[in-house]
């Protein structure tokens, strides 16, 4: 039979020497072999105790079966450390993830992986079930749990859960899935992984690989990240549109709609087309994962981020109106070829909008971050669809003003040289300011925090 | 092809019918072509209204239906159409982002066996899965997955992976109990049905899959979140508009602009992109609302067998006090096998165990290990 080291040597009467013959087990010997048993474990070793006996007839139960056993030795498994997993560890703690250790195996060899992976340092112990059991224990007082069941695992999430955390918990057995389940983001392994684990995790790792967990992380920041962006984009542009509607209805009241229901439509597709999804589908910004984790209440736009979008709106908003001023009140053109001005405007500012903000948000997170000598994320040239969705975008608007029957549809105007130059300047003058604005250090930006929170 | 792709593709030719006819000249007839175009997007945007208001559910589609009715009624035909292909082709990308999500567990219902083959006296007759009551003997072919829970009739080999990770098939003799959902790995035996199918492992693993998928939130668009107050605002500028302007065009104006269809069409392709982007790290991901939940984990906990560490033991060395074992049990192996280079022992033999002898009574499976006797002299 094996087992427990502890277990069998409890159980255990004789012992086999090393020439194959049994001789007698004697407390003292018990001692030095539990003694030889823990040093082992303590190297991060798995241990495994073997023992036999030979029975004549059939015993009456179990228990009475595993008596009087003979000791034949103990089978010490080492299971290394994957190589990336100390790094991977660390750059979890970077972002600001706690990375807690949950195991059935014996707390010494939990905690000698522990240190070899950087999770503990010398000295820091393992909470074991009855202790977790016990005490209404914080968990994150300590970084390794050991000889947990699978209903201990869950409770462990459980108590997470119930303190605020948002929990994300690996697992590959079907007696992991109630803590997958459970959990907010349960991550199954591809290759150990059992068919009910991958069915019920969330994400299912296909290399088994810790950091391939930690990419997975990034890739949601990234995610999340690129949907502010484009949130920021979208609501700062409509919302400019919006006020140019209103603010020439108030300059103007007695004159003309400020923009056709087909000319916002036109500009909702030019801007908000290929632009917008270009920003979507950005990589994940260098440096990233040197913030701590966005809490789980923040909205992704909050008051202050509403406020700073306002004020962008105003100034886009702003050189349309004005461009509206000077060609109908300085230099007295018809109204709709003052209206076909703004047109342009309004579409070729937001499109310098989008690089404003892209460039932002590269220098909002600049660190260290995947790097790519030859595209690095940090310039514009990583993100091909953008500048075709913003170049694009320009060369459309110019297009419509140059060609007749699309002139006609969309009623735009076709500039003079000084109109040219009045709508040059009125759609770059936003964006550089813009630019000015946000990326001042106290503008728009999250918290600068280098060190994982706690 | 679904219903909202139709949409999409019937929506995109009518705009190029329209403007096609209006490049030639026929003014009429294109904005004819486009009032149509807007009205085949209008009708089930319309009734998709009504339905989530009998649930007590208003959304930003709102804006969108007043938009295109208010188009269609001022006369902008080419206006209306244009919104009908953001709102169509928005629902199609969040389709493309939400069938990956539901693939795996159409995967797990589809290897769900359908009919099972039940023994009716001496013939073996084909039946419904459903028409599986306890007591029934049921024939498992090779390669088939075992219909329901049950007690083995004749001996069965199982893979059992599926439900209990272990790669190796298990044998399992006459009368044991064997659970739904596993693969005979062996030759065809008999099973006697102790649960019906809804009562089975399998249908509860489904069951369980479908319900974790259920319980989490699947992507919330994120103008909806924001309806409550966009929704409202929207419609008091548009009206305020109106009524200071005495023109209802400008009303229209605000309606196109608050029109949600751009964050609809951006947040999916950005999800989309994300879950693609993961996958060539090596991570599938189950849906926006994983990734989105990703971004905010505070806490990451890990087992430590194949997370931490390779999850692969190996016999690195055998303890001084086994060597001369080892060393026997070596060279028996090689004698009975009569090659000089028999497979490893392994770890037990190693370690001072004596293996069960390999004959008669203890027929030798694959993948168990190579047996041998050694000489004991005490």
């Amino acid at each position: 039979m094996k087992g427990a080291p502890e277990e069998v040597i409890a159980r255990s009467e004789r012992l086999l020497d090393g020439s194959g013959c049994e001789g007698a087990l004697d407390d003292h010997r018990r001692r030095l072999l539990l003694k030889a048993a823990e040093d082992q474990a303590h190297h991060g070793r798995r241990l495994l105790g073997l023992a036999r006996r030979e029975l004549l007839e059939q015993p009456a139960g179990l228990e009475d079966a595993e008596q009087s056993l003979t000791f034949v030795g103990l089978a010490v498994l080492r299971d290394p450390p994957r190589p990336q997993a100390r790094q991977a560890v660390s750059d979890a703690r970077g972002a600001g993830v706690h990375v807690l250790m949950a195991t059935g195996d014996h707390p010494a060899t939990a905690l000698a992986i522990a240190r070899e992976v950087g999770l503990t340092e010398d000295g820091e112990g393992a909470v074991t079930r009855s202790e977790l059991l016990a005490a209404d224990l914080d968990p994150l007082a300590a970084p390794v749990y050991a000889r947990l069941n699978p209903q201990d695992k869950l409770d462990l999430v459980r108590n997470l859960q119930r303190r605020g955390h948002i929990v994300a918990v690996t697992g590959d057995g079907v007696n992991d899935v109630p803590a997958l389940h459970q959990a907010d983001v349960g991550v199954a392994m591809g290759r150990r992984g059992t068919q009910a684990a991958h069915e019920t995790a969330d994400i299912v790792v296909t290399d088994d690989n810790l950091a391939t967990i930690v990419h997975a992380i990034r890739a949601g920041r990234g995610i999340l990240d690129n949907i502010r962006k484009v949130v920021e984009y979208l609501v700062a542009a409509n919302l400019a549109e919006v006020l140019v509607v209103v603010g020439a209805l108030l300059l103007f009241p007695d004159l003309g709609v400020p923009l056709l229901p087909l000319q916002l439509l036109w500009i909702n597709l030019v801007t908000d087309g290929l632009p917008a999804i270009a920003l979507g589908i950005d990589a994940p910004a260098p440096g990233l994962m040197e913030q701590p984790p966005r809490p789980r209440e923040e909205p992704l736009l909050d008051r202050r981020v509403f406020v700073g979008l306002g004020g962008r709106a105003v100034v886009l908003a702003g050189a349309c109106l004005a461009v509206l001023a000077v060609s109908r009140g300085l230099w007295d053109e018809p109204w709709p070829q003052a209206r076909g001005l703004m047109f342009s405007v309004l579409a070729m500012s937001q499109l310098l909008y989008a690089l404003a903000l892209r460039t932002r948000s590269r220098r909002d997170h600049g660190g260290q971050g995947e790097r790519d000598a030859k595209r690095p994320a940090g310039t514009l040239l990583a993100n091909p669809w953008l500048l075709a969705g913003v170049g694009g975008g320009l060369l459309l608007q110019v297009g419509v003003s140059l060609w007749l029957p699309a002139r006609s549809l969309l009623d735009a105007a076709q500039p003079s040289t000084s109109g040219w130059m009045l709508v040059a300047a009125a759609s770059f003058a936003p964006a550089l300011a813009i630019g000015w604005m946000v990326t001042r250090p106290e503008r728009l930006k999250r918290p600068p925090t280098g060190r994982p929170v706690q | 092809m679904t219903a909202r792709r139709t949409l999409l593709v019937l929506v995109v030719l009518g705009i190029a019918a329209g403007g096609a006819i209006r490049l030639l000249g026929g003014v009429r007839q294109a904005d004819l072509i486009w009032a149509a175009t807007t009205m085949v997007a209008l009708a089930p945007l319309t009734i998709g209204i009504v339905a989530d208001l009998r649930h007590g559910k208003v959304g930003v589609d709102v804006i969108a239906l007043l938009a295109m009715g208010g188009a269609i009624a001022l006369g902008e035909y080419l206006a209306g159409a244009v919104i009908a292909l953001m709102l169509v082709g928005g629902q199609a990308l969040e389709d493309y982002a939400g069938a990956r999500a539901r693939r795996e567990l159409a995967q797990l219902v589809e290897r769900a066996p359908r009919t099972v083959h039940r023994r009716e006296g001496t013939d073996v007759v084909s039946r419904n899965l459903a028409d599986v009551s306890p007591g029934d003997v049921l024939l498992v072919r090779p390669g088939e997955v075992v219909p329901v829970d049950g007690l083995t009739v004749t001996p069965a080999t199982l893979d059992e992976a599926a439900l209990t990770g272990e790669a190796r098939p298990v044998d399992h003799p006459a009368g044991e109990k064997v659970s739904s959902g596993t693969v005979n790995a062996g030759p065809p035996f008999e099973l006697r049905a102790t649960a019906t199918a809804q009562d089975s492992t399998y249908a509860g693993i489904v069951r369980l899959v479908r319900e974790a998928q259920e319980s989490k939130a699947p992507f919330v668009r994120m103008a909806d979140r924001y309806a409550l107050v966009f929704l409202p605002l929207t419609l008091l500028v548009a009206a305020a508009a109106w009524i200071v302007s005495g023109d209802p065009v400008r009303a229209l104006s605000v309606l196109v602009v608050a029109t949600p269809c751009p964050l609809i069409l951006a947040a999916p392709v950005a999800i989309v992109s994300g879950i693609s982007r993961a996958a060539r790290w090596g991570i599938i991901v189950k849906g926006g609302a994983a990734l989105e939940a990703l971004a905010t984990v505070r806490i990451l906990l890990v087992d430590k067998t194949g997370t931490l560490t390779a999850g692969m033991p190996s016999v690195r060395g055998v303890p001084r006090p086994a060597r001369g074992l080892r060393a026997q049990a070596e060279a028996s192996l090689r004698r009975r096998r009569g090659s000089p280079r028999a497979p490893a022992p392994g770890g037990i033999a190693g370690a001072g165990l004596v293996p069960r002898v390999c004959g008669a009574h203890h027929p030798c499976r694959a993948g168990a290990g190579a047996p041998a006797r050694l000489p004991f002299r005490c």
